[in-house]
């Protein structure tokens, strides 16, 4: 265990911090290979750091200022365990980051701040943000099955969609019953089959392929999935018509692409009756439980990212 | 009431609210090519106003291109646009 926790903190309008374990008091800590870096730059880290810190000043065996910030050096002994401290301060922050926004998490940054504030000691605060911890590890099992649950009902949701839609997808999108998948080694390779078939936007269907692990584009009239995952890994891929649309000039359906219990992406797809094109449009993932007619609008300009209309009172006029 | 016309993948927005002639008038006639090739075309004065392609339609007038019905477009300033790709539009290196 380092000897020493070195806690460096910048002007508030600044919010930055570097906290740092080391064997030296002094700043040659803060040298390269002198430390055990922990954190550095977490601006919600920021002010938790700095309350803690200003209230056990006096317990600081040394101060000095580097590169803007005040740094305050505290021993780390079995009966003042500054870097456990600092460590539980450290875990608690991400818990709350990665999972602050979920209803069982409610309260607990008032938790944080009232610990805090009430503990007078070190020891104190150090029992009462571990049993804090011990809570947010129980949380954190809880939320992850709801989250399981509710990603089950949601790709129950896509298969019980993509059924009722079959009817739609043997007239106008027959491919799409069972997609055709080209896998490739690279996307250099990618980008030579896109151009010897002349796709548009060829470098640029490239290089997502490789982002999203796979993309769907239109291949002389017929939708194909290009992939770089490899033959063993091509079994997770799943395309689901979610939702369909049929109208006098044109028919849609939005899809979505799973690839082993993650979504990839969801898109547009489409053939307009009139001219007998087809059509693929790829929208935000904001869109994953929209209906297909809210993602052709946002096609359209019509909607922003979260579906609500951009204008009011809107008179659509489409050939 | 804001009217919006689409005609393949693109799209006029009415923008009568919109100043357009503190731009510059970029050419006397709306065309844009699709991915066939082909285009659209609007014979009416098209300006430039704060990085935006705007379109006047100064009387009653109708849009052609070779695969699409024709569209008649109202008189009014109306911005032009294209279709939106999430991918295509937002792909970084």
């Amino acid at each position: 265990m380092a000897r020493y926790v070195h806690v460096g903190i910048g002007a508030s309008g600044d919010a930055t911090h570097v906290i740092v374990l080391s064997d030296y008091a002094n700043s040659k800590a803060l040298r390269k290979g002198m430390n055990t870096l922990l954190r550095k730059y977490s601006a919600t880290l920021y002010p938790w750091i700095e309350v803690v810190t200003r209230k056990f000043a006096t317990f600081a065996v040394h101060r000095y200022r580097s590169w803007f910030r005040d740094y305050h050096v505290f021993e780390c002994t079995e009966a003042q365990d500054f870097c456990g401290l600092y460590r539980l301060l450290i875990f608690i922050n991400d818990w709350i980051a990665e999972y602050g926004r979920y209803s069982e998490a409610k309260g607990i940054q008032e938790e944080l701040n009232e610990i805090i504030r009430k503990s007078e000691w070190i020891s104190d605060m150090i029992d009462n943000l571990w049993n804090l911890a011990k809570k947010l590890w129980e949380l954190e099992i809880i939320i992850n099955q709801r989250i399981a649950a509710a990603r089950q009902r949601m790709f129950k949701r896509f298969e019980t969609h993509h059924k009722e839609n079959t009817a739609i997808l043997e007239k106008y999108f027959p491919e799409l019953t069972a997609p055709v998948i080209r896998a490739f080694g690279t996307h250099f390779a990618i980008r030579e089959y896109l151009e010897n078939k002349n796709i548009q936007h060829a470098p640029e269907y490239a290089w997502l392929v490789h982002q999203n692990k796979a993309i769907m584009i239109l291949n002389n009239g017929k939708f194909e999935l290009l992939t770089e995952l490899p033959p063993e890994k091509i079994g997770g891929l799943s395309v689901y018509a979610d939702s369909c649309e049929d109208t006098d000039k044109f028919a849609t359906c939005k899809l979505v692409t799973i690839h082993n219990n993650a979504v990839l992406w969801v898109a547009v797809v489409g053939v307009d009756k009139l001219t007998n094109q087809r059509f693929i449009h790829y929208v935000p993932s904001t869109f994953l439980l929209r209906d297909v007619e809210t993602c052709r609008r946002w096609v359209l300009g019509l909607v922003n990212d979260h579906g609500k209309p951009i204008y009011d009172n809107v008179e659509l006029i489409e050939t | 009431m804001v009217k919006v016309y689409r005609q393949g993948d693109v799209i006029l927005v009415s923008a009568d609210d919109v100043n357009i002639y503190d731009g510059w008038m970029e050419d006397d006639m709306l065309i844009i090519r699709s991915e066939t090739g082909n285009a659209h075309v609007l014979e009416m004065p098209v300006y430039r106003y704060a990085g935006a392609l705007y379109v006047d339609v100064k009387r009653q007038s109708v849009m052609k291109h070779p695969e699409h019905p024709p569209l008649r477009i109202e008189p009014g300033k109306y911005r032009v646009l294209t279709v939106r790709d999430y991918f295509l539009n937002n792909i970084t290196d």
